[in-house]
């Protein structure tokens, strides 16, 4: 099991979302993080969007192989969830704001 | 174990761990593209057509539909365990009272811990197996 990320109420979140250009999966990882962040980390967020498809280098920051995939880049560690983040459960243990053990197969 | 070992372990379970949620995002259709290398440094991403999404959301449907029929397939022989246990807890009883002998008294304490358990571990699969 992973530890669980402590949310300090200072503490700032970076987060990065990899879309391809305007796809459904795309648009819907975009809307549901937008959801997440309100819901769990209301003013303590900031998300940068980058389009794979205009810019396809950026990929090898993150070694990205899928779209979309959101990175947390702070707070460390580096945490990765691929998909539109419609399963807000696995979003959330992705990000370390929920244990893994919660969430079913 | 030493704190760098345990931290190498930790951060091995995080990439498995992520190496899992990627597997399970492309089998529900929640991804629309990779980002493929070219060979030469360079990456492109790779848009899956709408006929690929397609395919890969039937293949989640089968899936819930299998998981679903499992399910129920679980309840329903729980259900049926209960009843056919409960059905022993009764005849035990009854021998139980008849049989006043110490070595028949302790085979049948015997006998009635074992039904117990096995009542618990049947309630305990038909609760986590739940059915309308």
């Amino acid at each position: 099991m992973t530890a669980l990320h402590a949310v300090k109420s200072e503490e700032i979140w970076e987060l990065r979302l990899y879309t391809a250009g305007r796809t459904p999966k795309s648009v819907a990882a975009f809307e549901n993080l937008k959801r997440i962040c309100e819901e769990h980390l209301p003013g303590r967020y900031t998300v940068e969007v980058v389009d794979l498809v205009s810019n396809p280098r950026l990929a090898r920051d993150d070694q990205i192989v899928a779209v979309p995939t959101l990175v947390r880049k702070l707070p460390e560690p580096i945490r990765k969830v691929v998909g539109d983040l419609s399963d807000t459960e696995r979003a959330l243990v992705g990000l370390q704001l929920r244990p893994r053990a919660s969430v079913q197969k | 174990m030493t704190v760098n070992l345990q931290r190498e372990i930790d951060a091995l379970r995080a990439q498995l761990a992520e190496a899992e949620d990627m597997r399970r995002a492309i089998q529900r259709a929640e991804i629309d593209g990779f980002v493929v290398g070219d060979g030469n440094g360079d990456h492109y991403v790779h848009l899956l057509g709408p006929a690929y999404s397609r395919s890969l959301a039937e293949n989640r449907r089968r899936h819930q539909e299998a998981d679903e029929r499992t399910r129920r397939f679980l309840s329903i022989l729980a259900i049926e365990l209960l009843a056919m246990l409960k059905s022993m807890e009764a005849g035990l009883d009854i021998v139980k009272r008849e049989k006043q002998g110490s070595e028949a008294r302790r085979a049948l304490d015997s006998l009635e811990r074992h039904l117990a358990t096995m009542q618990r571990l049947a309630e305990d699969l038909r609760t986590i197996n739940p059915i309308e």
